[in-house]
């Protein structure tokens, strides 16, 4: 009996260490950023980097905000519409194609959904060609509408799961009132799914934040660039400099790492739904 | 649902329809069309297929191509294995659970740029945390320019999308597990079932559909790897870290042979649009049990 318990407490113990060296790995690259960004060159190269900041230098950031400030304004000017747009757009198809029965309904999402497991980078060309022709090469319009329409997939699928879960009754009583099809999407399914649709806008921030691709095919200048193509710029300007390299990395995670931490549990739920995981 | 005819749904159609079609689905074909082109002082040329043939003669689509292969086969066997068993450690009601979770939950809302950055600051030779650690351990042998090494700096950018997306496929795995019928598990620890039989036997055959699903996005994201390779090495040294995206990449806007960028990518477009299908047609049978 005494051993059981003994291997029983051993087990949970070795649980214990198991998760926390790993834990301290996962750790490492976050926490070494935030060390590096805050010391001078010289504290990094004769100090190391493990030692602690005994001061904290902000010179890193001021230097690299002043760098990069326009490019995270570019950002958010690209980002913002984009996100909230592609979502807007996909509601209306999602409703057709969640709510209604019609002949090359499955077709029609087939051909929505098989646009989500395309790499991006294969079309950069031929986007880079279109955006070019339509003489928007360098602008926020360009970047805006590409992301706007390679987000339909996506949006499509998630907002067709949830519109889906949505009961018919509401909808019903709303119809014998007299209220047309784009108030029942307006006025019952979209407020019903709000929750849904804010975190979908949350994601498609920070996604197309995130993407670099179409910031380097669609831009050439400072004036048009998303804060991702800008950090990589900081690399070239200076040899090597850790510490700003690390402060640009910081100040390009922060917004979507926020609207991240903050929609994070609705993800999880929205995708074991969507996947499949549960039901 | 509402059985309607097409016409009517059609005005709720029409916006998403044609912001798909005017941009995604125009330049795929576009990109077919350049394909058999070539760029020649700012005007296409049809050239049939020359660019194909090209690209069997290409030594850096075949590099690319094996660190696609590479890339993708160690983070899908990896994704299988240690997000599952994290997920198993932390299903068991441990201390600080929240906390374990949020470490490795936050990395996936870091961008693959940043997280390049920031890694190359751990690989780099003479000031980052690993060479420092590992001669601090005497362990200096090891030591090197981790990204400057044609043999590993391949498996080092590969740590860096792993490190990403962890989390993430523990999470998936975690709501699995939770959503396993506890009565059974527990009928059979009572029937004498031990850890390992109860595992091998029961949990996993049941979390079948869960675990396709996670090898096929992280399939997917493989496929997609672009911005590390990138941001850190993009390519090099050589081309011992060059993939499909950068390939491409270089090819339209490096060399400017913007027709042979689309024949390697239309290529890889006619790969995933293969692997789609097969994946579909599993999970329309899974979906039949």
């Amino acid at each position: 009996m005494e051993m059981k318990v003994k291997k029983k407490q051993l087990l949970r113990f070795m649980t214990y260490l198991g998760v926390i060296v790993i834990t301290i790995i996962w750790l490492i690259p976050i926490v070494s950023a935030v060390f590096i960004s805050f010391k001078t060159e010289r504290e990094i190269m004769y100090g190391g980097v493990w030692a602690i900041p005994k001061t904290l230098h902000l010179e890193s950031y001021t230097q690299v905000w002043s760098e990069v400030q326009q490019y995270f304004i570019n950002s958010i000017i690209i980002t913002v519409p984009a996100a909230i747009f592609s979502v807007l757009i996909a509601c209306l198809g999602a409703y057709a194609l969640a709510r209604k029965q019609f002949k090359g309904n499955g077709l029609i999402l087939i051909f929505f959904l098989s646009g989500m497991m395309i790499p991006y980078y294969v079309l950069i060309v031929p986007v880079f060609r279109l955006m070019r022709s339509m003489g928007l090469h360098n602008t926020y319009l360009a970047q805006i509408l590409t992301n706007i329409s390679f987000g339909m997939p996506i949006c499509i699928f998630m907002l067709r799961n949830f519109f889906a879960t949505i009961p018919f009754e509401l909808e019903d009583a709303a119809r014998v009132d007299g209220c047309s099809e784009l108030g029942i999407l307006l006025k019952i399914v979209i407020p019903l799914a709000m929750p849904a649709v804010v975190t979908l806008m949350g994601f498609q921030f920070i996604w197309i934040w995130n993407s670099l691709i179409w910031g380097l095919a669609l831009t050439s200048g400072k004036s048009a660039q998303p804060i991702m193509v800008g950090i990589l710029r900081l690399k070239g300007a200076h040899a090597i400099a850790w510490n700003l390299q690390c402060a640009g990395a910081l100040i390009s995670i922060i917004l979507p790492l926020c609207v991240f931490l903050i929609l994070q549990k609705s993800l999880f739920r929205a995708l074991a739904m969507a996947s499949g995981v549960k039901g | 649902m509402q059985r309607t005819r097409l016409i009517k749904v059609l005005p709720f159609l029409l916006l998403p329809l044609l912001v798909y079609v005017a941009i995604e689905v125009f330049t795929i074909v576009d990109m077919f069309h350049l394909s058999f082109q070539e760029w020649k002082s700012g005007v296409f040329h049809y050239i049939g297929l020359s660019w194909y043939k090209e690209i069997f003669q290409d030594r850096y689509v075949r590099i690319a191509t094996l660190n696609t292969v590479k890339w993708t086969s160690i983070s899908v066997v990896w994704a299988i294995i240690v997000p599952f068993g994290i997920a198993l450690l932390l299903n068991q009601g441990l201390k600080g659970e929240n906390f374990f979770k949020a470490v490795f939950i936050i990395p996936q809302g870091i961008a693959y740029t940043a997280a390049g950055l920031m890694w190359a600051t751990i690989y780099s030779p003479d000031v980052g945390i690993l060479n420092i650690t590992l001669k601090k351990l005497g362990l200096g042998n090891f030591a090197r320019p981790w990204l400057g090494d044609p043999n590993v700096a391949i498996y080092c950018l590969i740590f860096v999308k792993i490190w990403i997306r962890t989390g993430f496929y523990m999470m998936v795995y975690l709501t699995g597990l939770q959503a396993l019928p506890k009565e059974v598990l527990d009928a059979a620890r009572v029937d004498g079932a031990n850890a390992w039989h109860r595992l091998f036997h029961m949990i996993i055959p049941m979390m079948k559909m869960i675990f396709v699903i996670v090898i096929t996005l992280d399939f997917i994201e493989s496929f997609k790897t672009f911005d590390i390779v990138f941001a850190t090495t993009r390519g090099g040294p050589g081309a011992s870290t060059e993939v499909l995206g950068t390939r491409i990449y270089k090819a339209a806007f490096q060399h400017w042979e913007l027709g042979y960028s689309c024949a390697i990518a239309t290529v890889l477009f006619l790969t995933t649009m293969v692997i789609t299908a097969v994946y579909l047609h599993i999970l329309m049978k899974g979906k039949k049990y």
